[in-house]
């Protein structure tokens, strides 16, 4: 084995970044030096990434590398260690190269904001715990990754503390987390109770050992944490009011880190999930609903960055439909693509937020595409990507996934298909009342639109740039993959014969699905087969129609609004799941919490408090009574007690 | 032909009673300090019958333990005696109830 033990800078070098920055950040770096640091530090470690990356593909197989124990447990020794497989590689090579050009853009972004180093400093923080997780070896290190990022993303949420709105979201999303995390370590422990072991590669040796629906528990468990870390219904609220963080924040979170989280879980942890078909299920079900109720819900939204947050939810639901379909590599190919032209998005989004201050309803924009060229070319790629439109990256990754539920399952084919529709539709509404037709803009804020400096845009052309290439690398991906995520070209030593067997029985459901792994030859099939081109035109007839209606108005967007007033309360109000939640937990929890007040606090603990100081100011009264200020009183009363003790000591005798 | 030790213990439990009635009711303060000397020569006499039944020293050396602290006690009491009276012109304890509440 060759020495990686370089590799251990990857998670390292974004932590010791954010701790001189932390540190000197405000006395000595301020503003561009703290920013610098923290670009520096994730592009040594993406260096390092991307170099282990190709290491393992060169040599193939999967690395432990122990760095310490952190706490023994019984027989079991709990350790930070560094798993380097291709699966793991991957995702870090997404988060580390994804998230330098967005430190990039941050530093632009970010200027003259008061708060400069601390933002740097949980920026590099958000990408260390991200890497923990992503490189762990066993379940306790991925929590602690996990719960990082829950942490770090609360800060960074609230980053604007002294704004109300920001606040709440950013208790919003710790919370709704928290409930997922519960499920997540619930499942961690019900896994060590069975395993007596942590480990990935030792709980998967034991797998077999393990009864069906003990697994299908702890599957279904930890998938609970990736519902609420992914934001799938029903505990995706947090997603669109994270979007009160600084749009940097956005993109990292929504791109390459804590959402993908779940998605990277899932497939990290697929032995488990692929031997119970019930767990699928469950995960195809949930990502699919998710997915299509998500589409519907950016519809109608008017905030330029809840629309990409929505598209978000939606496009990690296709990943988890992907993976519940037992085509994981397709859900991890599509988390990577969707990572690049997410960030994208979103980063574009950001310059046009610095371009017009700030406004976030896209009503009052338009025309951008004259004062900000750069922006509005990189935003039309992402979102022709997102659109799933060839020979974008999206295309390669999400047409695939919709394929394939048409083989295997048609209600949830049906869903997918026409979420994809929506997709197109809603991200065109977006460019269109954006940056074309319908001039809104404030002529105060026009005179002052200029395209954003070269350390924003530039981000922007490589993230769009690598949009248009990486679905021709859809090939690459399978092959590389494979040994992790394909139970026929596992290796033995990382899962062993009875545990592939059970896998096998799980994925059977995806066996007869043959779709091109070559990115021509797939483009081809789906240029040629009916069912590639429904695909095809669905995304071309979204995009038509937003065309029509946002920019020719044809169509008139308020006739349709009150033909199908119903449809789109329903979806304005995003299907009612807050109102709901609000009703139910908010005041069902606040009721709660006021009878506890009264009968836990007030009757019983107040009562005991106060009820002993009552009673000794009682029986101090009654007592003083005996204190007469009469020598002969108090000697009667010692000779009393003298002999009722004296009586005691010889009867007792 | 010896008194048996019983009896004095009889007197020593009649002294000691004598001066704790005398401390109950009694008010004068020198009265109470007299008693208590009572009480305390009635401990002496069971100590020295006491040595004398069982044959050993050391309820003597306690008697003169006793009478020695029996005399400082008795110089400090009279002496916070006269203190009081100096203060209150009195020495009823009936009237000197200034700890009650």
């Amino acid at each position: 084995m060759e020495n990686l033990n370089y590799l251990w800078i990857i998670p390292f070098s974004p932590l010791i970044a954010s701790i001189i920055i932390g540190i000197f950040g405000f006395k000595f770096l301020k503003e561009p030096l703290s920013g610098i640091v923290a670009v520096i530090g994730v592009a040594i470690s993406a260096v390092a990434a991307v170099i282990g990356f190709l290491h393992v593909h060169e040599h193939g197989g999967h690395y432990d590398l122990k760095l310490f124990t952190w706490m023994p447990l019984g027989d079991y020794n709990i350790s930070v260690s560094l798993f380097w497989d291709p699966l793991s590689a991957l995702m870090s090579c997404v988060v580390t190269v994804i998230s330098t050009f967005i430190f990039i853009f941050a530093t632009g972004y970010m200027r003259g904001e008061p708060g400069y180093p601390r933002f740097f400093a949980y920026l590099s923080l958000f990408v260390f715990m991200m890497l923990m997780l992503t490189l762990s070896d066993n379940l306790v290190q991925l929590f602690f990754g996990w719960e990082g990022v829950g942490l770090v993303s609360y800060l960074l949420i609230g980053y604007y503390h002294n704004k109300r709105s920001a606040v709440n979201a950013a208790f919003e999303s710790f919370i709704v987390n928290r409930v997922g995390d519960w499920s997540f370590l619930i499942g961690v422990l019900l896994a060590f109770v069975v395993f007596g072991t942590l480990d990935y590669l030792d709980i998967f040796a034991k797998l077999p050992e393990a009864g069906y629906w003990t697994i299908t528990a702890i599957a279904l468990l930890l998938f609970g944490g990736a519902v609420g870390k992914s934001a799938q219904i029903p505990l995706h609220i947090w997603l669109p009011n994270a979007m009160e963080g600084p749009t940097p924040v956005s993109a990292l979170i929504h791109a390459a880190t804590m959402v993908a989280a779940g998605v990277y879980m899932v497939a990290r942890l697929m032995p488990i999930f692929a031997s119970s078909s019930v767990a699928l299920d469950t995960v195809l079900y949930i990502g699919t609903a998710s997915a299509f109720v998500a589409a519907t819900i950016g519809l109608v939204q008017n905030d330029i960055k809840r629309i990409i947050a929505y598209s978000t939810m939606s496009q990690l639901g296709y990943m988890f439909a992907a993976e519940g379909l037992g085509r994981f590599i397709d859900g991890m190919f599509h988390l990577t693509s969707h990572a690049t032209f997410k960030a994208l998005l979103f980063l574009a989004a950001g310059s046009v937020l610095i371009g017009v201050h700030h406004i976030l309803n896209i009503w009052k924009m338009g025309q951008l595409r004259k004062y900000m060229p750069i922006t509005a070319a990189t935003f039309l790629v992402g979102a022709l990507s997102l659109a799933g439109i060839p020979p974008f990256a999206g295309f390669f990754s999400k047409d695939p996934i919709i394929e394939a539920a048409f083989h295997i399952n048609w209600v949830v084919w049906l869903f997918l298909w026409i979420g994809a529709g929506l997709t197109a539709f809603y991200i065109f509404r977006l460019y269109f009342l954006v940056f074309e037709d319908g001039d809104h803009l404030d002529p105060h804020i026009k005179k002052h639109v200029h395209e954003s400096p070269w350390n924003m845009t530039l981000p922007l052309i490589v993230l769009a740039t690598a949009t248009v290439v990486l679905g021709f690398f859809r090939e690459f991906f399978f092959e590389y993959l494979r040994p992790v995520l394909d139970p026929r070209a596992m290796p033995d030593t990382y899962a062993p014969e009875a545990t592939k067997r059970l896998m096998e029985e799980g994925l059977s459901r995806a066996e007869h699905v043959h779709i091109p792994e070559d990115a021509i030859e797939f483009l081809i099939e789906s240029l040629t087969s009916p069912l590639g081109i429904l695909t095809l035109l669905t995304a071309l007839g979204g995009i038509f129609a937003a065309y029509l209606i946002y920019q020719k108005q044809v169509i008139s967007y308020k006739w349709l609004g009150e033909t199908f007033k119903p449809l789109y309360n329903l979806f304005y109000n995003r299907w009612y799941f807050d109102h709901f939640y609000y009703a139910v937990f908010v005041r069902g929890y606040l009721k709660l919490s006021k009878y506890l007040w009264y009968v836990g606090d007030k009757l019983i603990i107040d009562g005991i408090v106060d009820g002993s100081g009552k009673l000794a100011v009682w029986t101090g009264h009654k007592l003083a009574l005996t204190q007469t200020g009469r020598i002969s009183a108090y000697v009667l009363q010692m000779l009393i007690a003298m002999a009722i003790f004296l009586g005691l000591f010889l009867l007792i005798k | 032909m010896s008194i048996p030790y019983e009896y004095y213990i009889v007197l020593s439990g009649l002294l000691m009673v004598l001066g704790l009635i005398g401390i109950i009711v009694r008010k004068n303060i020198i009265t109470i300090l007299i008693s208590t000397e009572l009480m305390l020569n009635s401990v002496n006499i069971a100590f020295v019958a006491f040595d004398m039944k069982l044959h050993d020293v050391a309820g003597q050396i306690f008697v003169f333990f006793i009478l020695t602290i029996a005399a400082a006690e008795a110089a400090i009491g009279l002496g916070l005696i006269m203190a009081i009276y100096r203060l209150k012109k009195d020495v009823d304890v009936e009237k000197l109830t200034e700890l009650k509440l």
